[in-house]
């Protein structure tokens, strides 16, 4: 049997045991905060990083140049949804900013961005700070603090495809007409895309170009006068290229010397089954790229089927019909559009087209892709319901006009920001 | 002895513990960039019916995405041990119905998955969950896109 030893020096050395028992504990519960309390930041950090991500994104989908496209922004990101602290805690108000740049350009605020800013904003900058308790850690620090600030920040904006890359689907059948100087290289044309190719927006542009006849009265045979040029058609051309005309820059010259009556604009087949892949399933008739000729996909296409189907387009859209009325403007008419993204039905982008923006090249005789261009389809419905205004026009006589919105930002319900040519896309660049 | 034994437990406890959560811990984590991943890949996506169900092509595309970080199924190993296609929810977010049907958003969450710790295991339903706006491209009839 074992006698308990009682000696002094067993008993001092007993309490060296709970003596450095205590002070290993601070270390282990120190050692305890690394792994909990930092495994718990990291967990915060991805769950805020993934949300500001989500919403700059959001945001810079809904960026076209104007304030009504920076408030849209700043409510997209701002009612994006998403949770930290293992997803219970909602996360609301991130911090919204918008730069033309991702670095080195200065960050406006949702509210000081003005009209004059605006067509320069192309980045999104979105930062959410969380404090997240943190447990362990302050047990071993002389300065006690229970919780931490953790960061994210994100920053998406409208980036530029490279020039060569070929867009193989997503293009309607239709051309939309860059204004530029009579004279120009093409190469000078694709120079005019950080202007919407002498386009405005929420002006209403030939889509389809109405039936060519050279010896209508004022045509001149095919050369008519500054300002005469809608004589050489059968049904005006739409209001905004008709606005051109006697300027430097009237696209109807261009159609008229390069195109004439050979062909209006259209690049698709004239089979109905056809038709409708190419207007409403993103098929394209070839794929297209900036400076590609498309002279040998153009064609009088077949006016008929294609006018029901842009009719289905527009009516496949939950706002089919115009707020403010038939006779509103063409620039109202697309500002009540993108307005119903906060209204009831909100708008799901099917009228919205994008089109290749083309420069009928006289001087190299050609007819080359110079953008890309977004244009919302008509219709001449007040409230809900069915369309037909081109089937209404689908005589083969009349144009089809639709609103320009912008150039091509994919997967936009909306028309982007102008900038340097090419298509862009939505991207994360930090 | 008893001074061992009784700080030996301790010290069993105190890390059995601190593994138990870092492992958990560690597990959520891969578990968030997973189903990050995931959404902002679906969102990215051409997305070919006109209900919030997507077809099959979009799911396995999705949940092959976020289970083993590839789209196609090429590569069989799971991110996170134990993670199946079967964890994988997908939520469409969409405005209209029918011909006017178009999906808004991507939201992809982890389902009726268990992270097994040492002492204990804790379910996960419906989290992480992360959503991105769609952007990809609409295309309703299938087997033309």
């Amino acid at each position: 049997m074992i006698v308990p030893n009682t000696t002094s020096h067993q008993n001092s050395q007993r309490g060296m045991v709970l003596m450095t028992m205590a002070i290993t504990a601070i270390a282990m519960i120190g050692a305890m905060g690394l792994a909990i309390d930092v495994g718990h930041i990291f967990i915060v950090k991805n769950e805020t990083q993934a949300y500001v991500d989500a919403a700059a994104i959001a945001a810079a989908l809904e960026m076209d140049g104007t304030t009504a496209g920076i408030t849209r922004a700043n409510n997209a990101a701002t009612n994006m949804s998403a949770a930290w602290n293992f997803s219970s805690t909602v996360l609301t108000s991130p911090t919204v900013e918008f730069a033309s740049a991702p670095t080195g350009a200065t960050w406006y605020a949702a509210a000081n961005v003005d009209s004059t800013l605006a067509p320069t904003m192309t980045y999104t900058r979105v930062t959410k700070t969380v404090a997240p308790h943190i447990y362990f850690v302050p047990v071993v620090m002389t300065n006690k603090i229970y919780s931490t600030n953790v960061q994210s920040r994100a920053i998406a904006g409208q980036v530029v495809l490279a020039a060569n890359t070929s867009i193989i689907e997503g293009l309607g059948p239709f051309t939309g007409i860059a204004a530029c100087t009579h004279g120009f290289t093409m190469v000078q044309c694709e120079g005019t895309a950080s202007n919407n190719f002498g386009l405005t927006v929420g002006a209403e542009y030939d889509i389809q170009w109405p039936q060519y006849n050279k010896n209508r009265q004022g045509c001149n045979n095919g050369n008519p006068t500054s300002g005469n040029e809608n004589t050489c058609f059968v049904s005006p051309p739409c209001a905004g290229d008709r606005a051109l005309m006697a300027t430097g820059t009237d696209p109807m010259q261009e159609v008229i010397q390069q195109w004439g009556a050979s062909t209006n604009g259209y690049w698709g087949s004239q089979s109905t089954s056809q038709i409708n892949k190419y207007i409403l399933d993103q098929k394209q008739l070839a794929s297209v790229a900036i400076g590609t000729d498309i002279t040998q996909d153009l064609s009088a296409g077949n006016k008929q089927g294609t006018s029901k189907i842009l009719d289905d387009r527009v009516n496949e859209d939950t706002v089919n019909f115009d707020v403010s009325g038939i006779g509103a403007s063409s620039s109202q008419k697309l500002a009540d559009y993108l307005n119903s993204a906060n209204q009831n039905p909100v708008h799901n982008g099917r009228r919205m087209l994008p089109v290749p923006i083309v420069y009928p090249d006289v001087g190299e005789n050609m007819s080359p892709v110079v953008g890309y261009g977004v244009y919302l389809l008509e219709t001449n419905q007040t409230t809900a319901g069915g369309t037909s205004t081109y089937y209404k026009d689908g005589n083969g006589n009349d144009p089809y006009c639709a609103i320009y919105a912008g150039p091509w930002n994919m997967g936009s319900t909306n028309g982007g920001v102008s900038s340097s040519g090419g298509a862009t896309r939505v991207r994360l660049v930090q | 002895m008893v001074e061992f034994a009784l700080g030996s437990m301790l010290l069993v406890t105190v890390f059995t513990g601190t593994f138990q959560y870092g492992f958990i811990f560690y597990q959520y984590n891969l578990l968030v960039n997973a189903v990050n991943n995931g959404a902002h890949f679906g969102a990215m996506q051409l997305y070919d019916t006109n209900t919030t169900a997507p077809s099959n092509a979009f799911k396995n595309a999705v949940k092959n995405m976020v289970v083993y970080g590839d789209p196609t199924g090429t590569n069989t190993t799971p991110v996170v041990k134990g993670l199946g296609v079967g964890n994988v929810n997908i939520t469409i977010g969409s405005v209209g119905t029918g011909s006017t049907f178009m999906p808004t958003s991507v939201t992809v969450a982890i389902t009726g998955y268990t992270i097994n710790g040492v002492t204990g295991t804790y379910t996960l339903t419906g989290k992480p969950a992360v959503t991105y706006r769609f952007q990809g491209m609409y295309c309703p009839d299938s087997g033309v896109c």
